[in-house]
């Protein structure tokens, strides 16, 4: 079978993007979240993998890092996304519950930033 | 048709309920400001956030303060024909030490709820709140209000005494005589206050560890209404336990079944076996639906002790720990679902109208 190509969709220049604050795109019937961290872009479907709340309402965030018993470490600043209602937090590149409650993923896309030009990647879907 | 029969209105802060209240008390709340939440969150500091954060509108600390937007939001989405709203911050003053000031707390919140919620959609339908401090003042409270059709429950909060004890006598005398069930619901103050319910073994730790173990209060109190004989000494009396889960019940049905078989002699109060009185007398709301990899293995647990007859729906709206209604609905054995999401409500709330053709 040969693989759907995915197309590349521009959702606006770099400076329209506040510090982890999601912005919400409608493509191809996709609510999608885009968003700038301290760790780059990432865009993430607008949909929690567990019951289905809007992923995207929740806050972007750290997590704790494997550490031995006692020992708090935080780290992964802005790679992680926790849900606005149950709390579980997703890798915000692979979209990957990060302690696992959740076995599937959020679905996460490509996303490139050219000359300050922001494009995220889709498998386009035809009406 | 689909009954959620856990949805919880919000006041703002307590100002929202002063219209309701005697100038005096008024006066009481402005000078001695009380929280209006039910957990002590100096001792249970929620790790993120209590509400749903797409629930709680601009300006607003807490979720569900808006009639109209709660409809749209679950009612309208989910195509919830009833709700079923149980004040969660009115189920709090279990944890206050002033008989006099939860009494009027409580019937200042049903007044603003009946007002506001009830008189603005028809599909709200309210459990007014009584102070479990004072049977007879709650008795009160409920024939005040019982004839309003609007109300179809009386939530009860929970003491650190057991709902069997004869102390709520007068509450369930004075439900029974205006045909409105008990909801009894968790109250946040659970572990948190002397002579509020704590958990088995003593104090939890953790937030996360004192919410993992709140099932054991509906655990408690089932086995108490039951093996106390309140269904016989009340037996028009209807229980809905809600937001304490459900899956454990299918083992207590079995341990009270068991002890009804060998130890009668210790069960004065008691005339049948403990899974009857369940099936005739008490419902239990699903949410927080418990999660096995399976999800058919939590219904076979179940099934086993016709769990269809007493397990209804609930979503809990709009706190963080919410079932959604649509996936929750869509997940039920198709054989269940007409049961779970209004048949056993009908039962257990009896003054709902029921639509033609249901």
């Amino acid at each position: 079978m040969t693989p759907i190509a995915l197309e590349r969709r521009p959702v606006g220049r770099v400076e329209d993007f506040t510090l982890d604050q999601f912005r919400i795109f409608e493509l191809d019937g996709r609510s999608i979240g885009v968003v700038r961290t301290r760790a780059g872009f990432f865009a993430i479907k607008n949909t929690c993998p567990h019951e289905g709340a809007p992923l995207c309402r929740g806050d972007v965030r750290g997590t704790m890092l494997p550490s031995s018993p006692g020992n708090y470490r935080w780290g992964r600043e802005g790679q992680v996304v926790r849900c606005p209602w149950h709390g579980y937090d997703f890798y915000l590149e692979s979209g990957k519950c990060v302690y696992g409650e959740v076995r599937d993923r959020a679905i996460a896309y490509r996303i490139e930033v050219e000359q300050g030009d922001v494009f995220i990647y889709i498998k386009p879907r035809r009406s | 048709m689909i009954i959620d029969c856990d949805v919880h209105p919000m006041i703002r802060d307590v100002t929202d309920a002063f219209a309701y209240m005697p100038a005096k008390w008024r006066t009481h709340f402005q000078s001695q400001p009380l929280k209006i939440s039910g957990r002590a969150d100096d001792r249970y500091a929620h790790p993120s956030h209590p509400f749903r954060l797409d629930a709680v509108l601009p300006g607003d600390r807490t979720g569900g303060t808006d009639p109209r937007f709660v409809a749209q939001d679950l009612l309208d989405t989910h195509l919830i024909d009833i709700a079923l709203m149980l004040p969660t911050q009115a189920a709090g003053v279990a944890g206050w030490t002033d008989d006099d000031a939860a009494a009027v707390f409580v019937s200042a919140l049903n007044d603003h709820f009946l007002e506001h919620w009830c008189a603005v959609d028809s599909r709200y339908k309210l459990a007014i709140t009584v102070s479990p401090h004072d049977p007879e003042a709650a008795a009160k409270e409920i024939a005040r209000l019982a004839a309003n059709p609007n109300v179809v429950a009386v939530q009860l909060p929970t003491l650190g005494m057991p709902l069997g004890d004869r102390h709520y006598h007068p509450i369930y005398a004075a439900a029974v005589e205006q045909g409105l069930p008990i909801a009894v619901h968790q109250t946040g103050a659970e572990a948190c206050y002397y002579w509020t319910p704590t958990v088995a073994g003593g104090l939890p730790i953790s937030y996360a560890e004192r919410h993992a173990l709140l099932t054991q209060v509906g655990e408690a109190n089932l086995a108490s209404l039951v093996m106390e004989g309140v269904f016989d000494r009340y037996s028009e009396l209807k229980v809905l336990l809600v937001e304490y889960g459900f899956s454990w019940a299918a083992a207590l049905i079995w341990r009270m079944d068991h002890e009804w078989a060998s130890a009668k002699s210790s069960l004065p109060r008691m005339r049948r076996a403990p899974s009857e009185y369940v099936a005739e007398h008490v419902r239990l709301a699903t949410q927080p639906i418990d999660e096995p990899d399976i999800k058919q293995d939590l219904w076979e647990l179940m099934r086993s002790v016709a769990a269809e007859r007493f397990v209804v729906f609930s979503s809990d709206y709009p706190h963080y720990d919410t079932d959604d209604p649509t996936r929750v609905i869509a997940s039920l054995p198709a054989d269940l679902k007409d049961r779970i999401c209004y048949q056993n409500a009908f039962e257990v709330l009896p003054r709902l109208p029921v639509p033609a053709g249901t």
